[in-house]
């Protein structure tokens, strides 16, 4: 089956190896960030997101971001990240960002942030974190089998039992859905275990739990 | 270019340019689904060319008074090669940064010009260019930037 790793996955993968302690980071937001931005707080940085829309806007749960915020996560809201810069010191970077107003979107989908340049900051921290989304790397698959497979915007369209087009192929997880959480991907793979039930015994039903 | 014909042709030819561009790009693309994406890309550019022949015709008027928005995202990306192995994302920031360019073009040629219709013309086509980089960038922001 494939998934993807996401970056607080990688965050905390990699947390063994790393120190925080004094240290300001920001968090350019995407999906997940929040948990991005816990993982360095939790040791001891002081922590920024920045997100490009509202709070109501974020892809996250809203308990997750009042978590975030009550371990003392900055949150700035309709903050655009321009530019990263060197810093005065070496051992750190500044981020341009800007000011952000929400218009509205003509042909009816959510408000849209739109920079506005006469209100732009430049902030000084010790790391960023990019946590701008992800997606699969569906590079390795040969083309003529990603057309079979039916990719849409990077995403497999699997069948209700997360099976593909190729008949030996399950998928789950961020490549195969929307919400981009650990929950959804464990019932893709709850799914998938009845579809290849299914697929290698065809006489039987299990479809029932 | 000192007519409004002629401005009119100009750009009627850069809009042909452009869906030729993609549809050369379409023709060498590797990655899955970037074929048919580029492919529209160029339909997308010929209409652009077809609603500037009807301008030029007399069957379609450009709208400088028009305000269009600027969601200003492609004027702060980097340049990308558009190799044929192009994602979807390098794509959209290829298509927007032409047509960035094109607004622009005919920004700085209104602004040279005194007030004339000549000078309507090149406001008019300033704006048909920003509708353009308006529809990138607006499916930029869907697309690419879906989680921020």
């Amino acid at each position: 089956m494939f998934s993807t790793l996401t970056p607080h996955q990688m965050c905390a993968a990699s947390r063994a190896k790393l120190s925080f302690v004094h240290h300001r980071i920001v968090d350019v937001v995407g999906a997940l960030a929040e948990r991005d931005a816990q993982a360095p707080r939790r040791l001891g940085a002081e922590v920024t997101i920045l997100y490009r829309r509202r709070i109501a806007d974020m892809p996250a749960d809203i308990e997750e971001i009042h978590e975030s915020q009550e371990e003392g996560c900055r949150i700035v809201t309709q903050a655009i990240p321009v530019e990263v810069l060197n810093a005065a010191q070496a051992d750190q970077v500044s981020l341009q960002w800007g000011e952000a107003e929400m218009v509205q979107d003509p042909k009816g989908g959510r408000p849209r942030p739109v920079l506005q340049e006469d209100r732009m900051h430049t902030d000084t921290f010790d790391c960023i974190i990019s946590a701008i989304g992800q997606g699969g790397n569906l590079d390795f698959i040969p083309g003529n089998l990603q057309e079979q497979l039916a990719i849409e915007w990077g995403k497999f369209i699997p069948d209700e039992f997360q099976h593909t087009a190729l008949a030996k192929v399950f998928v789950g997880g961020d490549v195969a859905n929307r919400t981009a959480d650990a929950i959804s991907a464990i019932e893709d793979g709850h799914h998938a275990a009845r579809g290849i039930d299914r697929f290698l015994n065809p006489e039987t039903d299990s479809n029932s739990d | 270019m000192n007519t409004v014909d002629e401005i009119l042709d100009y750009a009627i030819d850069q809009e042909q340019q452009a869906a030729d561009f993609y549809a050369d790009l379409a023709n060498r693309a590797e990655k899955a689904g970037m074929k048919e994406i580029l492919l529209d890309f160029a339909a997308e550019e010929q209409s652009h060319k077809e609603r500037l022949l009807a301008v030029k015709q007399g069957k379609h008027e450009l709208t400088p008074e028009q305000e269009v928005l600027d969601l200003k995202i492609s004027d702060y990306l980097v340049e990308v090669d558009a190799s044929a192995g192009i994602s979807y994302q390098d794509a959209l920031i290829v298509a927007m940064k032409r047509e960035r360019a094109a607004f622009q073009l005919y920004s700085d040629m209104a602004a040279q010009v005194p007030e004339s219709h000549l000078k309507e013309v090149l406001e008019g086509l300033a704006k048909e260019e920003a509708k353009h980089k308006l529809f990138f960038e607006s499916e930029y922001d869907e697309r690419v930037l879906m989680d921020n």
